[in-house]
């Protein structure tokens, strides 16, 4: 793929913004080559996925301390120590009681990780319609369904998403694009993750060339070989030939290489060096995945007598010191920008340990990410269990689906727009109350939220009616004489309201606190910004109706809106944009509500909007207002005012109007106006 | 050094293994452990045990004879011409898969010997043929040499048919002593090839001329048959034949073979012609040489020059080119065991390739698919021999009895030899065209050609503890490589089986399938693990 498909970075113009307009997104139009390459690129980013395979024990994995009398209770021989030589690692403090964790005493690796700051774990991952069968259960996460329905799994999340961003080109490397889509390690057996009922080829198994890597990876000496070895080389670099990526795997993986950081000496180990080395070859593989197979533990999990050694201790023990060294070679090497790792892991076990000093098939278990652009933290709380929990957790306690993880790293972390995200079927998932926040605010590559910072406080004056005025019935909230809005309920024209009718207008602010009372979603790459004005309106009608228009006057907050004057302007001289639009009034059709709405869908997609066009400004008892004139329906609408910085013209390529999507906004040179496209047709916003 | 000792211990399991790969297209588990009872010699005996082939004659789809011979006058065909487009490979190759002997190994190893391709191929001419292949496979190579100079098909593809006094054409005598017997040596001199001249072609020329046949003709003339063989050949026209003496250069001694004037003379100065160049060691080298590198191993070190060839050429001439004698010397040596040197069994074993032949027939037989009658289910039989093996064969570099070239298929005539069958594409082809369909079963003419790999591991009485994960991996090593794997190579076909579950996990899968009769958990297991062995680098040796 070129440069320009990469480039699908949202702006996300409307994406969020109150203006929430049929879920408008600006979407890029392809002509950025000459773009700068930031290192921070989002199209660079790799995403390594560590597969679990037969189901990680979550629960002596992470422990969770505020339960742990229950865990014992239900755990009376396997569960790991909280005293002595062997207990375990107490993760963080600071944490609130419910999510204090205990790790199992051989992940020195994450701990030291969870220090460093570069890891994430998220409590409680799984499934609606949890499934107890290995095969169902993978494959149901694999395709990204729910667990209601088994049936004709055909393709999965990172197939569908990867067919959609690189349309064609699975096994059918072209010159410039000679990398695999997805390489899988460690297990011959295709992964589902990277099915496509069309597209074939998405995932090339690296499987086989393991050995070969792994004795490249430390120098080997020759030994002398019989005349079967000597034949079954030949054979099996015969074999290697026989698929289209193989030369470039070679290529890349030749000229690549690690830090001087030491790798144990485990498969997994090798698999992650081998990916690391391919990275920074120069891969452009998007998706590595990497196995490590064992953790049926329905017998043997620890040794009999001692909870902290076993068969799940040395999965843990392989798992944790690995991660932890690709994380060090990675950043050695200089490429640790670019990949994020994710555990996986098809179900967790259960709560209560069986009869063989194991344990055997649960739901819910912990999920971890890696790397420097992770938000670290422990998301989400211990799922509970009493002492009498006997097998699973109950539906209740899942704290997060899979998806919304998968759906955050494919969106926040691999840049993921909308459409693409939904091509993956993951919509419902990646909206902002959805999606975990574990990319660093810096790092996120779809920064939906127009919240600049966290702990600013919804800020809704209600304002009722105080006075009337020629005809103006102004509202402000009860005891004050700070004038917030005004309607004319019944002006004197044609087509004008007759009913008599009483209203309520909330007033929202989001945020008071500079800068972040300016809502902006900038990109400075693309030159792409939108920024809102930090206040909204909303009308209700407490009784009676309009039968016609009336008119409204919003009065302003000039500190704010020369705020957002100032850093609109800003954002236009920095990234050399090539338009900006004078203030843009929108109304929305249903009421907004913040800040649930500062999301991907905003109103949803079927919501119109209406550009508020016959302005006038004006003042009343020393205050500045904007005034809006004939505005026909006001019952359960809301308003926004904001700025668009654009690179987009009508010029731009994608010449043909239905490429458009719903949403976009440009600048028209023509008309000298901003428009919108509704779905059908650009609309003028001014 | 080498030896040709006899190893004269019992052969034990790998040994016999080692044996009968070399030696059968078809092969067993039991069969082999059998062999592995035997010492060498004894084994050696048995495969040198037939004298028929286990389907005497080719039949029409509808399982009616419809080819006379001097054997076999009668036919009940009563269809018409519906044999006369059958490949006679379909037969030839459908008998290997229904018996324990060297014979087909044999006759396949004559006619890379003395090969032919399509042209002058009709049905009957291509059953001669082959018969003539199979009679002298028990037999002498030089006797052969003698009767496919006059074969109706060689008289075809060489052109030999056409070569008269008058109208002299060299084509078969260049080839006859080019790639058949002596074979060219290094050139010494323009027309000088150490072992023979061009004036030995124009002599040997002159020697074969007046043989001639058309492509149809009256095959029950008696006249037509063979006094020993019985099998038709071309006529012999007295006055196409240059009746001169001939006389040959210093690499056959200056040797002067008087000149035949009657139909009798004619054929001993044939015969004396060919006792000349078979006298030489060096054609006797030769053909030791090819049996090597068919049998044994691809290297012809100095050492083994010296050491094994040079011996065994010996016994082949001193036998008047019987090929008994001389192939049971070798396949009972320590040598073959590889247990002449220091280090016992990094040579010999698992040295080649086994050619796309090897590959489909041992597959079918050491998975011991059911296969269908030849005399009931006779269509099954031949599509199912055309569509699955020759066609292979055809595709991975080796169109069974029809090679490209005089100099016959690559993975015997040129170096690298066996390794040839391997490219890119012949191995592609090797691993996609056999087992997966085979797992999932397929239907040809009414007959089911299925390997139900949970049944074969249930019944086949060759799995001691199939719930047994690493018994059950063992028990395949055993079964279809030549060593068992370590390493990454050893998880890669474990984790075929597991799949990154635990073994107990496949305990109770086996268990499960043991108690309820439900065999597909277990099957999607085992066929993948059986897939994974078959398509591997290790299953492609022999």
């Amino acid at each position: 793929m070129n440069r320009k498909e990469f480039l699908r970075l949202t702006t996300a113009a409307a994406v969020g913004t109150p203006f929430l307009l049929n879920g408008m997104t600006a979407q890029v139009m392809n002509n950025f080559q000459d773009m700068p390459m930031v290192a921070n690129n989002v199209n660079d980013r790799v995403l390594v996925i560590v597969r679990l395979a037969g189901a990680n024990d979550g629960l002596n994995t992470v422990i969770p301390i505020s339960q742990y009398s229950n865990y014992v209770a239900l755990r009376p021989n396997i569960h790991i120590k909280n005293t002595g030589s062997n207990k375990y690692i107490e993760l963080d403090s600071t944490l609130q009681d419910n999510q204090l964790s205990g790790l199992h005493p051989a992940l020195t690796g994450f701990k030291n990780l969870y220090d460093g700051g570069k890891m994430a774990v998220v409590n409680g991952v799984g499934y609606p319609s949890p499934n107890f069968s290995h095969f169902r259960s993978q494959n149901t996460m694999f395709a990204g369904r729910d667990g209601t329905n088994n049936n004709f799994l055909p393709s999965g999340m990172f197939g569908r998403y990867l067919a959609a961003l690189y349309p064609g080109l699975a096994n059918n490397p072209t010159h410039s694009n000679s990398d695999p889509l997805a390489i899988q390690f460690g297990t011959t057996n295709p992964c589902l993750f990277y099915g496509h009922d069309h597209e074939v080829g998405i995932e090339y198994n690296g499987t086989s060339l393991q050995d070969d890597f792994f004795t490249k990876l430390t120098t080997s000496s020759t030994t002398s070989k019989s005349e079967y070895e000597e034949l079954l080389e030949f054979i099996t670099s015969t074999e290697g030939a026989m698929d289209l990526y193989y030369n470039r795997i070679q290529d890349v993986f030749t000229a690549g290489k690690n830090s001087t950081k030491t790798y144990p000496n485990t498969s997994l180990a090798k698999q992650l060096k081998t990916v690391a080395r391919m990275i920074e070859g120069g891969s452009k593989t998007k998706i590595f995945q990497v196995t490590l197979g064992g953790f049926d533990t329905h017998a043997g999990q620890i040794q009999s007598g001692s909870s902290h050694i076993g068969g799940h201790a040395n999965l843990t023990a392989t798992m944790s010191d690995a991660i932890k060294a690709f994380q060090e070679d990675i950043e050695a090497l200089g490429i640790n920008d670019k990949v994020l790792t994710v555990t996986f892991s098809e179900f967790g076990r259960r709560v209560r340990e069986n009869g063989n000093l194991g344990t055997d098939h649960g739901t819910l278990s912990p999920f971890f990410v890696f790397g420097t652009s992770v938000e670290a933290g422990v998301y989400g709380t211990h799922p509970v269990f009493t002492n009498t929990t006997n097998y699973q957790y109950s539906e209740s306690e899942r704290k997060y689906d899979y998806r919304q993880l998968f759906a955050t790293l494919m969106q926040d972390w691999l840049g993921a727009n909308d459409t693409l995200i939904q091509e993956a079927e993951l919509s419902t998932f990646a909206t902002q109350t959805n999606k975990i926040p574990l990319i660093k605010t810096e790092d996120n590559a779809y920064p939906d939220n127009l919240m600049g910072a966290n702990g600013c406080l919804v800020i809704r004056t209600t304002a009722v009616a105080l006075t009337t005025d020629d005809g103006w019935t102004y509202y402000g909230e009860t005891g004050t004489t700070d004038y917030l809005f005004a309607i004319e309920q019944t002006p004197v024209a044609s087509g004008a309201n007759t009913n008599s009718f009483t209203a309520t207008v909330t007033v929202e602010k989001l945020c008071d606190v500079a800068p972040n009372h300016v809502h902006k979603i900038e990109n400075l790459i693309t030159g792409e910004g939108v920024f809102a004005l930090g206040m909204y309106w909303n009308i209700i009608l407490d009784t009676g109706s309009t039968n016609g228009w009336v008119n409204l006057r919003w009065f302003k907050d000039t500190l704010l809106e020369t705020s957002l004057n100032t850093v609109a302007t800003d954002f236009k001289t920095k990234a050399g944009s090539a338009s900006i639009s004078p203030i843009l009034d929108l109304q929305t059709n249903s009421a907004i509500n913040l800040p649930s709405q500062l999301d991907n869908n905003g109103l949803g997609i079927n919501t119109s909007f209406t550009p508020l066009l016959n302005k006038e400004s004006g003042s009343y008892s020393s205050k500045e207002y904007i005034q809006y004139n004939q505005v026909i329906t006001i019952a359960n609408t809301g308003g926004v005012r904001f700025i668009k910085v654009t690179n987009i013209n009508q010029n731009t390529p994608f010449v043909d109007n239905s490429k458009y999507v719903k949403g976009n906004i440009r600048y028209n040179s023509v008309t000298n106006k901003i428009e919108g496209f509704d779905g059908t047709a650009w609309r003028t916003f001014h | 050094m080498y030896s040709l000792q006899p190893k004269t211990t019992k052969l034990g399991y790998k040994n016999a293994y080692h044996l009968l790969r070399r030696c059968s297209y078809k092969l067993t588990k039991s069969v082999i452990e059998t062999y592995a009872e035997k010492t060498p010699e004894q084994a050696v005996i048995d495969l040198f045990n037939y004298t028929e082939v286990p389907h005497l004659r080719p039949k029409n789809p509808y399982g009616e004879t419809y080819m006379r011979t001097y054997r076999y006058p009668e036919v009940n065909n009563s269809h018409g011409n519906a044999g006369k487009g059958l490949n006679i490979g379909q037969w030839w190759c459908y008998n290997t898969l229904h018996e324990v002997s060297l014979q087909f190994r044999l006759q396949f190893l004559m006619h890379n010997f003395f090969p032919t391709a399509k042209a002058g191929g009709d049905n009957w001419n291509n059953n001669d043929y082959t018969e003539l292949l199979a009679y002298h496979a028990k037999g002498s190579i030089k006797s052969l040499a003698i009767d496919i100079s006059k074969n109706v098909k060689m008289a075809f593809y060489l052109d030999n048919r056409l070569n008269t006094a008058s109208n002299p054409n060299d084509n078969y005598s260049r080839e006859f002593l080019e790639l058949f017997t002596i074979l060219k040596g290094d050139q010494i001199a323009t027309g000088n090839y150490t072992n023979y001249t061009e004036q030995d072609v124009t002599q040997a020329q002159r020697v074969f001329t007046g043989y001639t046949s058309g492509i149809n003709f009256d095959r029950s003339k008696s006249s037509r048959l063979n006094n020993i063989t019985k099998i038709p050949e071309a006529e012999l026209i007295v006055g196409n034949h240059d009746t001169g003496d001939k006389i040959f250069s210093a690499a056959f001694n200056n040797t002067t073979i008087k000149g035949g004037t009657t139909a009798d003379e004619i054929k001993t100065e044939l015969s004396n012609f060919v006792d000349m160049v078979f006298n030489e060691l060096e054609t006797a080298k030769n053909y030791v040489r090819r049996f090597y590198r068919f049998f044994v191993g691809r290297e012809l070190t100095t050492e083994v020059e010296n050491e094994i060839i040079t011996s065994l050429a010996n016994t082949l001439k001193d036998n008047n080119y019987l090929i008994k004698p001389m192939l049971t010397k070798l396949l009972v040596s320590q040598h073959f065991y590889d247990e002449d040197d220091t280090t016992v069994g990094d040579h010999r074993i698992g040295a080649l390739v086994k050619s796309p032949l090897e590959l489909a027939t041992q597959l079918f037989t050491i998975f011991e698919v059911p296969l269908p009658n030849y005399d009931t289910q006779t269509a099954s039989c031949i599509y199912f021999s055309r569509n699955k093996i020759i066609k292979l064969c055809q595709s991975t570099g080796m169109n069974l009895f029809e090679p490209e070239s005089v100099g016959g298929y690559a993975g015997y005539s040129g170096a690298p030899y066996d390794k040839n069958f391997i490219t890119t594409n012949s191995l592609k082809l090797r691993y996609d065209s056999l087992i997966d369909e085979l797992l999932t079963g397929y239907t040809i003419n009414g007959f089911q050609f299925y390997l139900d790999s949970v049944l074969f591991v249930k019944d086949s009485s060759h799995f001691s503890a199939p719930d047994t994960a690493s018994v059950l991996l063992q028990e395949f090593f055993d079964l279809l490589f030549i060593k068992t794997p370590t390493g990454a190579r050893f998880t890669y076909f474990e984790q075929a089986l597991l799949n990154g579950l635990s073994a107990t996990n496949w305990f109770f899968v086996w268990d499960n399938f043991l108690k309820t009769g439900d065999a597909s958990d277990a099957k999607l297991y085992l066929d993948r693990l059986i897939s994974a062995l078959v398509k591997s680098p290790e299953y492609q040796i022999m």
